[in-house]
């Protein structure tokens, strides 16, 4: 396992996933992504747990309040879940699905290495 | 018909003043003199009576004197002498003298008159010696005569007196009351005919009660006439504004509830005739009858109901708003309402519609926040990964990795998406501002459908697009700028809500009156009725931006629906939630046409 270990992305634009991804793992972070919540549940069934998730809310197919609310009740709250929302209240969105913490989208590289590092260590 | 004050004289009853008080004076002056005159009567009778008896007395007495010496003598010559001499008298009736045996007669003392005659028998003495005696018989004849003479002058004197009395009575009852009472009369009657301007004036009296009768009469008369027409005024004034009232104006009765008198207004507001409408029962004009009974029945003189809004019924049976005012009064010892109906269908059609445009624009408002909340999210969408990867392709500026290539698509696509929003936004400000610069031109409108299901088919690759055209090649008049956008429009949405792979159908077929149709078929979702409402208006969308799956800003039905009217074209749905979406949309084949 990479030293800073495996955080998952779910979200359904390409490029956002595209990016993000880039921008983890040039800082030593393995990642692994999915397009929807229904995805992502179907990788971390097949054991491949992360240390943190990076969780868009408005996807097709399973969206990020309905991933949330399976990910709680299978495997409770030892993984920490950041959200990635254009919502203009970010902070309603982030306590309706039980998440540790929010990145406001757009946000910048920084913004999101910071935040990600923080509740990693404080996990 | 209000009763005269002065009434109708009935004039056989009663009788005149004149009459009476004449009758009444003549009536005393005949009884006082009458009983004067009986009692004169009764003292001459008395008085003669007395004279006929002293002298029959007399004569008796005088005879028996003169008798005694012929008698004693028995001259017979003599006696008869005396006795005759006796009867010249015309009073002296007969005289009947008895001289012991022989018997000397003068005149009848039974003439078979009725009058009883007076006798008087006296003895004849000589020197103490009864010698005969002597009998005179007197009529009363005379007497009697001169008392009815009497009698008779004094009955022509009281008839004199009486005559006399009443002509003069009346001669003063005429000039100094009945004159002045036959003016007053005419007067009143002058005065009761109409209140004549000119009204016959009363002389002045000499008699002062007379006078001050006159003068307070004509005071009566003057006050009369001007409280008539001042009433005649105010029932004139009353008349025109009940006439005139643009409002209705009924008068009901309060306790049976008939409409006793409407006005013009009140008649063409319920339209009836006025026959119809008298005697009606005000239920009959509300459409609340119950309500309208539970105000009126209370209501007392004085009291007032302000502007009430009740529903109103016509003769037709139509409804109608109106506000009504209530006031109570005495009207012929009954309580009666007058009623102010406004017709107010106007006011309330303006409150409702002021309230439907204030609710519309309330949901315009709500409608407007929810797009920019939408709008908002949609732009920093694109936003999002364009920052993220122009910072990745800052850092490595000086020293561009192996995936810089990789980036500069990804940069290119969200600009593209991030142009395409502006531009939906640009384009509903251009038809909701009417800066659209619409160019309608005659275009082969199945050659425009298959142009756009092409290009769409290009853009799209997972949808299965069909065409299926029923009209021979067709020049229509159209601006294709903007039907392609409608049809774009459509696909796209089919494309959005359907599953990959599922058939798109696009149809052309004409429609009637030189009209002809298009439809886009989808085998999605559908949509629910209740959406179907709203689909055509602005910032709408299938699903809440909570739950939603698909981008976009809602924009497209409703540019879709700005576009077929500025070509006097309509657009609609046909829709089962889980069986697809039916969308067509109609436009005349010429615009002259339409």
């Amino acid at each position: 396992m990479n030293g800073k270990g495996k955080i998952m992305v779910v979200e359904d634009n390409e490029d956002i996933r595209f990016s993000v991804r880039l921008i983890l793992e040039t800082s030593g972070f393995t990642v692994t992504t999915a397009s929807n919540g229904q995805e992502a549940l179907d990788l971390l069934r097949e054991g491949d747990m992360p240390r943190l998730i990076l969780l868009d809310m408005l996807m097709p197919i399973m969206d990020g309040w309905h991933f949330a609310a399976e990910f709680h009740s299978l495997y409770g709250h030892q993984i920490p879940i950041v959200v990635m929302t254009a919502a203009t209240d970010a902070v309603q969105r982030a306590k309706d699905v039980e998440a540790e913490s929010y990145v406001s989208k757009p946000f910048t590289i920084e913004l999101l290495l910071e935040n990600v590092e923080r509740n990693i260590k404080a996990a | 018909m209000v009763a005269s004050p002065w009434g109708k004289v009935n004039v056989k009853k009663r009788h005149s003043v004149s009459t009476v008080a004449i009758l009444c004076l003549v009536l005393v002056a005949t009884s006082v003199l009458g009983a004067f005159g009986y009692i004169s009567c009764l003292r001459e009778s008395e008085q003669r009576w007395a004279n006929l008896r002293g002298k029959l007395t007399s004569s008796a007495d005088q005879l028996s004197v003169a008798l005694a010496i012929p008698m004693w003598n028995l001259d017979r010559v003599q006696i008869k002498k005396i006795i005759e001499s006796e009867m010249h008298d015309p009073e002296v009736l007969a005289v009947r003298v008895d001289d012991t045996g022989k018997t000397y007669e003068g005149g009848n003392p039974a003439p078979g008159n009725t009058e009883q005659p007076l006798s008087e028998k006296h003895e004849i003495t000589f020197s103490g010696e009864v010698i005969g005696s002597v009998e005179v018989f007197v009529t009363p004849k005379l007497v009697l005569a001169a008392l009815s003479k009497s009698r008779l002058q004094f009955g022509l004197l009281i008839l004199l007196v009486d005559l006399t009395l009443i002509l003069s009575i009346y001669l003063v009852l005429w000039k100094v009351i009945l004159l002045p009472l036959r003016r007053l009369e005419s007067y009143a009657l002058a005065v009761r005919s109409g209140g004549s301007e000119t009204s016959p004036q009363m002389g002045p009296t000499k008699l002062t009660e007379l006078e001050s009768l006159r003068v307070s009469i004509e005071r009566m008369v003057a006050l009369l006439e001007r409280r008539f027409r001042e009433a005649k005024a105010s029932e004139e004034i009353y008349k025109t504004l009940f006439a005139c009232e643009p409002d209705s104006l009924l008068i009901i009765d309060r306790d049976s509830l008939h409409v006793l008198d409407a006005n013009d207004a009140a008649l063409s507001m319920y339209g009836y005739y006025r026959e119809e409408m008298l005697e009606r029962s005000v239920l009959e004009l509300s459409a609340e009858p119950e309500a309208t009974k539970s105000n009126v029945v209370s209501m007392h003189p004085g009291n007032l109901i302000r502007s009430a809004t009740r529903k109103n019924r016509r003769k037709d049976g139509s409804v109608f708003p109106a506000d009504i005012s209530i006031r109570a009064f005495m009207l012929h010892g009954r309580v009666a309402l007058v009623t102010a109906v406004r017709d107010v269908t106007e006011r309330v059609m303006a409150e409702n519609a002021l309230y439907a445009a204030k609710e519309n624009a309330e949901a315009a408002d709500k409608l407007k926040s929810q797009f920019l909340d939408v709008a908002a999210h949609e732009l920093k969408t694109p936003l999002t990964p364009l920052l993220l990867l122009l910072q990745l392709v800052q850092r490595n500026g000086d020293n561009p990795s192996a995936l810089t290539p990789e980036i500069w698509p990804r940069i290119n696509r969200q600009l593209e998406h991030l142009n395409g929003l502006v531009n939906d936004l640009l384009e509903v400000s251009r038809l909701d501002l009417g800066l659209f610069a619409f160019r309608p031109q005659f275009v082969d409108l199945n050659e425009l459908v298959s142009q756009s299901v092409d290009d769409f088919r290009r853009m799209v690759t997972d949808r299965k697009v069909t065409l299926a055209r029923s009209i021979a090649p067709l020049e229509v008049e159209l601006d294709p700028v903007e039907i392609k956008q409608v049809l774009f429009n459509l696909l796209d949405n089919a494309a959005k809500y359907t599953p990959p792979l599922s058939p798109i159908e696009v149809a052309i077929s004409p429609s009637g009156g030189r009209r002809v149709k298009v439809s886009v078929t989808d085998h999605g979702q559908g949509i629910s009725p209740q959406q179907q409402k709203t689909l055509f208006t602005r910032f709408f969308r299938v699903t809440s931006s909570a739950t939603r799956k698909h981008s976009g800003l809602g924009l497209g039905l409703y540019v879709c629906r700005r576009i077929l009217e500025l070509h006097r074209g309509s657009i609609g749905v046909e829709s089962d939630v889980g069986q697809g979406s039916k969308f067509e949309f109609e436009i005349p084949i010429s615009r002259t046409a339409a």
